[in-house]
This record gives structure tokens, C-alpha cells and sequence, in this order.
């Protein structure tokens, strides 16, 4: 008897993680993904151009020398490119422009969603190489379309919003794959949050105000003037604890419908401060891009109507849609 | 199944590379395919912007010398602001550590010498912006550029190779 408690027990937990990760979803927002993330890599691609060879190049401001010395054997690079193309009469600049130009067009290939898992790995090669040969220089940007670009080669990312679709392609029917990659890609921004929330919570600077104060300071980051908030402290302590407040709540806050709605807009308006005021507006863009996809589909389904909403743990839908699928089948 | 299986292994890894220490650990075995999928996957740094301290702001720049002894100011900035931020993060990563400050420093020289080959010698100068503390600031305290690194380099025709002075 208690046996089969027990194997009724495990039962329902495998269902509930099976419906929570496979019950079949739209692609749509993982079509936005795609076009968020590509058009924001093509931007910094284009901003980038004139200044390949400073940034990347074997005599730039960090030469190949130091940069490759540091690298694991496994990680491509733009110098490692040139020892294989250099029999064939390839320069080191040849080679910079050469990964570069491979990467924009696939890149153009991405957002249209043409060949787009192909595209994909193209991208994702070819910024991990200029992710190792400008080491230096990275910074949150370049972590964010990384792991964008890891994900956008097994994700089904061309399912929808393709060019085939605005020319009359009709869109894919929900699927478990997509709720799998939305899953994926909801806990991955947890985990962002998370560890950003705990780091910053073991700075003192976070609690009393001076980490916002400090920041904001900052020839590099200010966008205007805030000397006055040294008489204002308070208002630095506030945004300080706001900060932590939303970036330690999201992993927990984010899931119940009720909170996302306070919590979704929150974590978007913290982004756009971060792009305001502190002058990263791609890195604001790229989370923000990243945080519409994974939660804000559901907030938006008016303009998202024509797709089936998310649930969670939408054990009627799932087995609506099987039973869907089997009537169809048979 | 197997899909949501290799998801949660794949979560399980990225929650391995981000709390614990993972940069410090072996370089052999496992450790090293472990490392290899935490580079593919970017899971190469962990989240901690800004975090737990917001650090000093850095800038660096150039005084050139050619044969004919003129003197030429160069800063370590561009026109365009995506670059500068990344320019930023160059100069920060070389000043941050005092031990690779010369390695770092050498190679921005290298590259300044190779814009025209005139320049005969390169100063490179690198600061830290302090702020002061809001109860500093209100004391009458003000934020202001520090000099952390001065280097000379001057083009050895014979050996083709810079010296520091």
C-alpha cells in the first residue's frame, strides 16, 4: 500500500516537471528573441566596424601575444583562425574582417530567420572567437550574447516571425521544444539575478547608498550631473535597497502571475535606468529583450493574442493538447 | 525527456560555474571539459555587476614624441561611445592588476608606435577616478583624477623593441 503511495507520489512529480518543461507553447516569443538579439548584435557590429583593428587586430592595443597566452586550447580565437588560413596567403587583418564579415551576414541571416540553425552556430562561432581575441574589452554585453547565442543553436528560434512568415508562411503550431527553451531561458535569468543580487548584497556600498552614488559618479557611466544627491542621501539608500529588493525578489517573484505584473515591469524599468543614467543601453537592451521573451508574453497576450497562452503546471492544456494531437494523428 | 534532462544538467553546470569558485579550480580532468562547456555556453563570468563594490572609474592616454622632439597628446578614447566603453574595460583589466600593468601599458605603446612610424618615444599615463564618500563629498571632500601608472617607451631602432624607464 504505501508502495503505491509512493509510486503514485513520484508519478505526479514526474508529470508536473514533464507539463511545466513540455507542455507545448508558441514559438513567438523565441521569435522575438531572435530579432531582439540579432538586431542588437548587428548594431554593436556596426558601431565596432571602423574600430576592428584597435579592438581585435594582432597589433591593436592588446596584441595576439599576450591575449592568446591566457586562452584555453579549446577556445577559438581570430589569432587561431590565422595560423590555419595563413598558408593560404591570409593577413592577420584579413582575418579580422574576415570573421567579422562571416558574423554580420550571419548575423542578417538570423534575424530574417533564414537558415537560422546554421546561422546560429555561425554566430555563436564567431562571437566566441571575438569574445577570446577581445578579451580585455568585454564586458556584461558580451556574456548576455553569448549565452543568447549558445542557446539560439538548439532553441527553435526560426519556428516563427521568419521572412517566410511575413510572406505569407503560416506560423508553427505550439510545441513542447519551445516551452522547454522558454523554461531554460526563465531559470537562466533567475540564476542572473540571483547571483547578482547575493554579490551585491555582500558589498556594504549596496546597503548604505554609495554603490548608486559611486556609480553614478562616474565620468565614464554619467549621462548628467548628480552632485545634488550628496544632499539628498536617502534617495541613493533607496535606489540601493530597490535594486537589491528586485534583482533578489525576481528568481522568486517573477512565477505567480500577480507579482510578474509588478515585478516584470520593475526589472525593465531598473534596465532602463541602467541605459539612461548610466549610458549601456545595449546591455539594458539585450536583458530587457531577454526578460520580454521569457515572461512577458503572457502580460502582452493582447498583442499576442492569436497564440495559445502559458500556464503553469497546465495540466489541462497539456493533455487537451495531446489528446489534440492523437485525435489528429489517428 | 531527454531534452529536459540535458536542460537541467545544463542549468546544474551553470550553477556549478557561477558559485563556486569555478576560475580557481584544476585545470586537468574533468575540471577541463567542465571549462571548455562553460566557455561555449558563456557562462565564462559570473553576474556580479557592480558587485559587491563599484570600482573606480580609469583613464589612460599618450604623450608621443617624434624625432623632431614635438610632443603630441593622445587620449585613450574614441569618438564613438560603444568603443569608449570597451576602450574602458581595456584600460581597466590592464590597470587593475599592478603586475600586468607593464605588460599591458607595453602593448597600448606598441600600438601607438605603429599608428606612425615618427614617434620615437610613447608616455603612457593611466588614472583612477576616486570619489569621495557622500559624507565626504558634503564635507567639502571632491571626486578627482589619481595617477596610478607612468610609462616610457622609446623605439630601439637596433632591436625593434621598446624599453620602459
Amino acid at each position: 500500500m504505501c508502495n503505491v503511495v509512493k509510486e503514485k507520489r513520484i508519478q505526479q512529480v514526474v508529470e508536473q516537471i514533464s507539463s511545466f518543461f513540455l507542455c507545448p507553447a508558441s514559438p513567438l516569443p523565441l521569435g522575438f528573441f531572435r530579432i531582439a538579439i540579432g538586431l542588437i548584435a548587428l548594431f554593436l557590429l556596426v558601431q565596432l566596424w571602423p574600430y576592428l583593428l584597435p579592438l581585435y587586430g594582432n597589433y591593436g592595443f592588446i596584441q595576439w601575444a599576450i591575449l592568446e597566452t591566457g586562452t584555453n586550447t579549446w577556445f577559438p580565437s581570430i589569432g587561431k583562425l590565422y595560423l590555419l588560413l595563413e598558408p593560404l596567403g591570409f593577413s592577420p587583418e584579413n582575418c579580422v574582417f574576415l570573421i567579422f564579415s562571416v558574423y554580420g551576414v550571419s548575423l542578417l541571416g538570423f534575424i530574417l530567420g533564414i537558415k537560422t540553425r546554421v546561422c546560429a552556430i555561425l554566430v555563436w562561432f564567431c562571437h566566441l572567437s571575438t569574445v577570446n581575441s577581445g578579451f580585455t574589452s568585454i564586458y556584461g554585453l558580451d556574456t548576455m550574447l553569448q549565452i543568447c547565442f549558445f542557446y539560439a543553436m538548439w532553441m527553435p528560434l526560426g519556428k516563427s516571425l521568419t521572412v517566410f512568415h511575413f510572406l505569407g508562411k503560416r506560423s508553427t503550431e505550439p510545441s513542447a521544444m519551445a516551452n522547454l527553451s522558454l523554461r531554460v531561458l526563465q531559470l537562466h535569468l533567475c540564476l542572473i539575478y540571483l547571483n547578482t543580487a547575493v554579490a551585491k548584497m555582500q558589498g556594504l556600498q549596496w546597503w548604505n547608498g554609495e554603490a548608486i552614488w559611486r556609480a553614478l559618479m562616474q565620468p565614464q557611466f554619467s549621462t548628467f550631473t548628480y552632485d545634488w544627491l550628496a544632499s539628498w542621501p536617502l534617495i541613493t539608500k533607496g535606489m540601493g535597497w530597490s535594486v537589491l529588493l528586485i534583482e533578489f525578489g525576481y528568481p522568486f517573484l517573477i512565477w505567480p502571475l500577480k507579482t510578474r505584473r509588478i515585478w516584470l515591469p520593475a526589472i525593465i524599468a531598473l534596465h532602463g535606468g541602467i541605459a539612461l543614467f548610466m549610458g549601456l543601453p545595449l546591455f539594458s537592451m539585450t536583458m530587457i529583450a531577454m526578460n520580454i521573451s521569457a515572461f512577458g508574453w503572457l502580460r502582452n497576450s493582447g498583442f499576442l493574442g492569436r497564440y495559445l497562452p502559458l500556464h503553469y503546471f497546465p495540466r489541462s492544456l497539456i493533455f487537451s493538447n495531446f489528446s489534440r494531437r492523437s485525435n489528429a494523428s489517428s | 525527456m531527454v531534452w529536459v534532462f540535458l536542460a537541467l544538467m545544463h542549468l546544474v553546470l551553470v550553477n556549478l560555474f557561477i558559485w563556486t569558485n569555478f576560475e580557481n579550480k584544476e585545470t586537468s580532468g574533468i575540471y577541463e571539459y567542465l571549462r571548455i562547456y562553460r566557455d561555449f555556453s558563456g557562462c565564462f563570468r559570473d553576474y556580479s555587476y557592480f558587485a559587491p563594490n563599484v570600482a573606480n572609474d580609469t583613464r589612460a592616454g599618450f604623450i608621443t614624441k617624434t624625432e623632431q622632439e614635438t610632443l603630441h597628446f593622445l587620449s585613450f578614447r574614441a569618438e564613438n561611445e560603444v568603443v569608449n566603453t570597451r576602450y574602458n574595460n581595456v584600460i581597466s583589466s590592464g590597470m587593475r592588476n599592478p603586475e600586468v600593468r607593464e605588460l599591458f601599458s607595453r602593448s597600448w605603446a606598441t600600438a601607438i608606435f605603429g599608428r606612425d612610424e615618427k614617434i620615437q618615444e610613447v608616455t603612457v599615463f593611466a588614472e583612477a577616478y576616486l570619489v569621495p564618500s557622500i559624507a565626504e563629498y558634503r564635507a567639502g571632500e571632491r571626486p578627482f583624477w589619481k595617477v596610478i601608472y607612468v610609462g616610457s617607451f622609446e623605439k630601439n631602432k637596433g632591436e625593434g623593441f621598446s624599453k620602459p624607464q
